[in-house]
């Protein structure tokens, strides 16, 4: 695509970006401002298409448009909010215009869209790559080679945010979903049991009430509705979500591993793999889920582990931290080898981590309805 | 000299100011969260803007004889992008306990 096309269509989306914004901002009611949210994303993530950055691109995809648009529905679906007050003058809009002139003033020392304020530094990176590394996509090289003491940094970022939600979030000492899995485990007579299907055992309402109350237990059947167990789904949703599951972890996977050769890594991957579970848990809100809250911490701290193990690994070696060349004798296989242990750990992190994430809001959601 | 592409950087001021707004006079927490997060995509456009180089491809190696657009935005703008994700989870989990602190103690 030409440089004078992709700017004009730069153009043009930045202006619908523009007015998505202030439909954002105007809108009313939080549902619209999250779907807007997610348009914008879609947007931004044009443009980043048209900026010659599709690495961003996928992720703005994945984690922008998707994701936290899922979270944020899951959010607000157990958020009850006061509507917004309307502002009588416009006089607060003074130090915002003030500070865009100040700003706009500023970018007159900026270079000129297109000429490259990468100097030298990514000339270096552009010139050093092939030979240093031997790794045909330059973000992946910078992003596990050069810089990849903060790409540490940022998947620990991703551990503690998944730890702190299990923490604020009733993580581990969720009471409701144990007792009523005990009573139904110990008191599921076949009376109880109105269909057996292969995706999961629906139980009768009714049933259900009088098993409780045959058990003692003092949760009452709109409590157990309310944790996800009555006998509802919607059959497109579902249908779909079983036929396109193995693509998406065919994607995931390919994306994962080939993270070197093109636009890729372990960031888009876990976020696509999570979509999967997402999937699964938008599609099927009536099965009895079992917890995955403890699998999905360790499965976190695992992919966080060997991303830092591979750094112990080479220092072990005789090398300083994170040194690939320490870990082969040919210098282009020991870098390949580095990057694809650390792009598996980042992966692994950043999937268990965005799993957790939406169970958590998910059963809060539940849990407030 | 001026081309159209210089509209992208007048939108990323226009979003910065738009998110900065939404943060600082939102009624409630989860509109201050979202005009957080529009404010961080703003910044994040405005940095691979400057990255990009007339002529030049994604950089992704494919022979010396090309012109590639500068990948260091890129790499910083990905890894922004999945820590402000995970900032928002964050901060929609505090708003969820400050509600549910009111909840209880009115």
């Amino acid at each position: 695509m030409s440089f004078e096309l992709s700017s004009l269509l730069l153009g043009l989306f930045g202006f619908g970006l523009c007015f998505v914004t202030i439909s954002i901002i105007r809108s009313k009611s939080l549902f619209t401002s999250i779907i807007l949210l997610s348009a914008s994303s879609l947007m931004i993530m044009l443009c980043y298409l048209l900026m010659d950055a599709p690495d961003v691109a996928m992720t703005e995809a994945a984690i922008g448009v998707c994701l936290s648009t899922s979270v944020l529905l899951k959010f607000a679906k157990g958020y009850r909010h006061a509507e917004e007050a309307e502002q009588n003058s416009k006089l607060h809009l003074i130090p915002y215009f003030i500070l865009g002139s100040i700003m706009i003033y500023a970018g007159f020392d900026l270079a000129l869209y297109g000429e490259g304020a990468g100097s030298y530094i990514s000339d270096y990176f552009l010139r050093h790559t092939g030979n240093e590394i031997g790794v045909p996509s330059f973000v992946a090289a910078i992003l596990a080679s050069y810089r990849g003491y903060d790409t540490l940094g940022e998947t620990t970022v991703i551990f503690t945010a998944a730890m702190a939600l299990s923490i604020l979030l009733r993580g581990f000492s969720s009471k409701l979903s144990s007792q009523t899995s005990e009573s139904i485990s110990s008191n599921a007579d076949l009376g109880s049991i109105s269909a057996f299907r292969p995706e999961g055992v629906i139980i009768n309402k009714d049933a259900l009430a009088s098993a409780l109350s045959n058990s003692g237990s003092q949760i009452s059947v709109r409590e157990a509705h309310r944790s996800g167990m009555t006998p509802k789904g919607n059959i497109v949703a579902e249908v779909m979500v079983k036929f396109i599951a193995p693509f998406i972890l065919f994607l995931a996977v390919y994306i994962q591993i080939c993270g070197e050769i093109s636009p890729g890594g372990g960031f888009q991957a876990g976020a696509i793999f999570a979509s999967i579970a997402i999937g699964f848990y938008l599609a099927f809100p009536h099965k009895v889920l079992v917890n995955p809250v403890r699998v999905l911490t360790i499965a976190t701290s695992v992919g966080l582990l060997i991303y830092a193990s591979t750094g112990l690994l080479t220092v072990f070696l005789g090398s300083w931290y994170l040194d690939y060349y320490a870990l082969a004798p040919d210098p282009h296989f020991a870098q390949k080898i580095g990057i694809f242990a650390i792009e598996l750990g980042v992966g692994i992190t950043v999937a268990a981590g965005m799993m957790l994430i939406y169970f958590l809001f998910d059963r809060e959601a539940k849990g407030l309805q | 000299m001026i081309n159209i592409g210089h509209i992208i950087y007048l939108v990323a001021v226009f979003v910065f100011l738009g998110g900065l707004y939404m943060t600082l006079s939102g009624k409630s927490y989860i509109r201050k969260i979202i005009g957080l997060g529009i404010f961080q995509n703003s910044i994040l456009i405005f940095y691979i803007a400057i990255g990009k180089v007339r002529g030049g491809i994604m950089p992704i190696d494919i022979g010396p004889e090309h012109s590639y657009s500068s990948p260091v935005p890129h790499v910083l703008m990905l890894t922004a992008i999945v820590v402000g994700f995970a900032t928002l989870c964050v901060g929609l989990a505090l708003a969820i306990k400050i509600e549910r602190g009111k909840n209880a103690g009115s």
